[in-house]
């Protein structure tokens, strides 16, 4: 049986509404590494509860907007920092993701997507934009292997701030995955190539690589969905 | 080779961010009324979360937060403050509707019910007032009536006013809205329409017809088939291969190969440049009334001023068409454009059979495509190139196709597509 236990930033969040503090506090927050750590919630209370601060962002509460950061900067910065490697471009894409969630958040629809899937998606798609404008891309073979050893290098030249079971457990069912499938994956994810950019570089058929992209995603969404049991 | 169906395809391609913004607003409509779509996305979406969960945790430096804070506040000043009432209110459209309507109703009640006793009173303080005085004007009397009458006036008035105003208003922001949904739906299909690997089908009504008859006669059976299996074709599902062109004479012809009792003819093979000249050789000889047993003989002895001749009949098709020395009925065509070229049907009802025929297409430059052939028996399917050059699309210049017969018999006829009729329909 599984407990649930109310995180300390929802508890400094709760603190700082009820204080009525102009600032929305995340520094603060941070300072006391009270950020939100998604393991500790069971997802469908993770999505409610983040449902519901998009909801309060759609009016215009900057302290929902404050404390869906304290929940979700670490996330969604990593995985930029991951895409775009240049920590500058990160920050200014960083920023333009949150704007973004700021003033679409009335466009979020529960029903259609999680809040953290539609926060991605938003992230992602503003990091592959600056990804293709960055130059024209050759989409060869040679570069094709040149972006995988650039992915390779990233994963064992970073070392996390702080330890996270999630994240380790879905680095591990990545590489797990087999070869040419989790290659497909990871180029198509975090550098933005499209299925026809891939199978043109392999030389393999089209439908082939769209094949392996949905089947590593559907096992890495089992991986997650065994993690929260 | 491995392929999964197109709806995982496109559930797959959406969560990646590839679909171009009408493919993933055509997309998103779908999403809403499918529950299997959703299933699929969602599916697809918890894989994204994971991937994007793999990657190694980076704290964000506070200076990012402080600038997004600033950024935000600034919006934040013009972004309305929604109560939080009404916006859990917002979330069940069929509760706010049902409230709304009552409240509607309530008010509508309140108001007639204020109506009536208004009237009431306003009738009985002119009864009083006429009593009162005979000799006045009525209306000038309940003007210069009491205070409390005259605000009752004043009221009635500026809430009829303002319930007017309101419909009013309410009219102008459903036609805006209609507005905005039909300039969204045609801009939708302009940007179909310009889509270059999309199949454009068009029913080419001959000049003549198009002005003196609003409906044109129906395809013949022949041409449907001949359109049908042309598309089938196409789209790989029966064998490809193109036919041959022979030089007989001097002038190029195509050799038809035939497919499910479809004859095919493809005039972009060889050299276009002479196919150009061919086929303005033989329109002129055609033109000239000379017998289609003449046509190969004659073509290597063409003069320059009949060449000029056929050139400004070119650029004045309306004319030319009034001279045409013989014309059964006129014809519908249906044609396709496929990438640079331009697909089109013949058969019997259109020119008779044993019929050589000669199909030019003009673009705006008045550069010439096209060639010769006899229509055989089988309803005939004809692939030209679009321009000379492959990049003006004819069809939308505003001028068109050009084609003329000679029957066995020696009868002669001409036709001029110069403008699409009916719709088009990619």
């Amino acid at each position: 049986m599984r407990v649930f236990k109310i995180s300390a930033s929802k508890v400094a969040w709760a603190t700082d509404i009820l204080a009525g503090k102009g600032k929305f506090c995340v520094e603060s927050a941070e300072d006391q590494t009270t950020q939100f750590n998604g393991s500790e919630e069971s997802p469908d209370f993770e999505a409610r509860e983040e449902a519901r601060l998009l909801t309060l962002v759609a009016g215009g509460d900057q302290h929902a907007f404050a404390a869906l950061y304290r929940r979700r900067s670490r996330l969604i910065y990593s995985l930029l920092a991951r895409m775009l490697i240049q920590e500058t471009e990160a920050q200014e894409v960083m920023q333009d993701t949150f704007v973004q969630i700021w003033r679409r958040a009335a466009q979020f629809d529960s029903a259609r997507s999680s809040p953290v899937a539609w926060m991605i998606m938003i992230a992602r798609g503003l990091a592959v934009s600056r990804l293709r404008a960055r130059s024209r891309r050759m989409t060869n073979h040679a570069m094709y292997e040149q972006e995988l050893v650039s992915l390779e290098m990233e994963i064992s030249g970073h070392h996390q701030i702080e330890r996270d079971d999630l994240a380790d457990a879905c680095v591990s069912a990545l590489n797990r995955l087999p070869e040419e499938q989790g290659r497909a994956l990871q180029l198509a994810f975090f550098r933005g190539w499209t299925h026809e950019e891939i199978a043109r570089a392999v030389g393999e058929p089209l439908g082939t690589v769209k094949a392996r992209i949905r089947r590593g995603l559907l096992t890495l969404r089992k991986i997650l969905k065994d993690y929260h049991g | 080779m491995v392929d999964i169906p197109s709806n995982e395809d496109a559930a797959l391609r959406y969560v990646l961010g590839e679909l171009n913004d009408t493919e993933r607003r055509e997309f998103e409509s779908r999403l809403v009324v499918s529950v299997e779509l959703r299933a699929l996305v969602n599916e697809l979406e918890t894989g994204v979360v994971a991937v994007a969960t793999a990657s190694p945790r980076r704290r964000p430096p506070v200076e990012i937060w402080q600038r997004i804070e600033k950024a935000v506040a600034k919006e934040a000043k013009t972004k309305l403050k929604v109560p939080r009432f009404w916006f859990g209110w917002s979330r069940y459209g069929w509760a706010t509707a049902a409230a709304c309507l009552t409240g509607w109703l309530l008010y509508a009640f309140w108001a007639n019910q204020r109506y009536a006793s208004t009237l009431a009173q306003l009738k009985l303080s002119q009864r009083e007032i006429v009593t009162a005085n005979s000799t006045a004007p009525p209306i000038h009397d309940a003007v210069k009536s009491p205070a409390s009458a005259n605000t009752n006036i004043a009221f009635e008035l500026l809430q009829s006013r303002t319930q007017e105003i309101n419909e009013l208003r309410g009219r102008i922001a459903q036609l805006e809205t209609k507005t905005g949904q039909l300039l969204r739906s045609l801009a939708q299909q302009q940007s179909l329409l310009n889509e270059s690997n999309r199949i454009k089908f068009y029913h080419l009504v001959s000049d003549s017809t198009a002005n003196n008859n609003p409906n044109p006669p129906p395809l013949s059976p022949g041409l449907q088939r001949a359109v049908s299996t042309a598309l089938a074709r196409e789209l790989g599902w029966l064998p490809t291969a193109s036919q041959s062109v022979e030089q007989t004479g001097g002038n190029l012809s195509a050799t038809p190969m035939t497919i499910a009792g479809v004859d095919f003819i493809d005039l972009r093979t060889g050299n276009n440049q002479q196919q150009v000249q061919s086929s303005i050789q033989s329109q002129n000889q055609l033109q000239l009334g000379q017998s289609a047993a003449d046509n190969n003989t004659a073509a290597a002895q063409i003069q320059p001023q009949a060449q000029s001749q056929v050139d400004s009949q070119a650029q004045q098709p309306q004319s030319v068409a009034a001279s045409q020395t013989a014309s059964t009925s006129q014809p519908t065509i249906p044609a396709y454009v496929s990438g640079d070229n331009l697909v089109v049907a013949l058969d019997s009802t259109v020119v008779p059979t044993g019929s050589s025929v000669v199909l030019t297409t003009y673009d705006a430059n008045q550069n010439e495509t096209g060639g010769s052939f006899i229509l055989g028996n089988n309803p005939t399917v004809v692939t030209i190139p679009l321009s000379a050059d492959g990049s003006t699309p004819v069809l939308t210049t505003g001028l068109g196709m050009v084609i003329t017969f000679t029957s066995p018999a020696g009868q002669t006829g001409t036709y001029y597509f110069s403008q699409l009729s009916q719709s088009q329909t990619p």
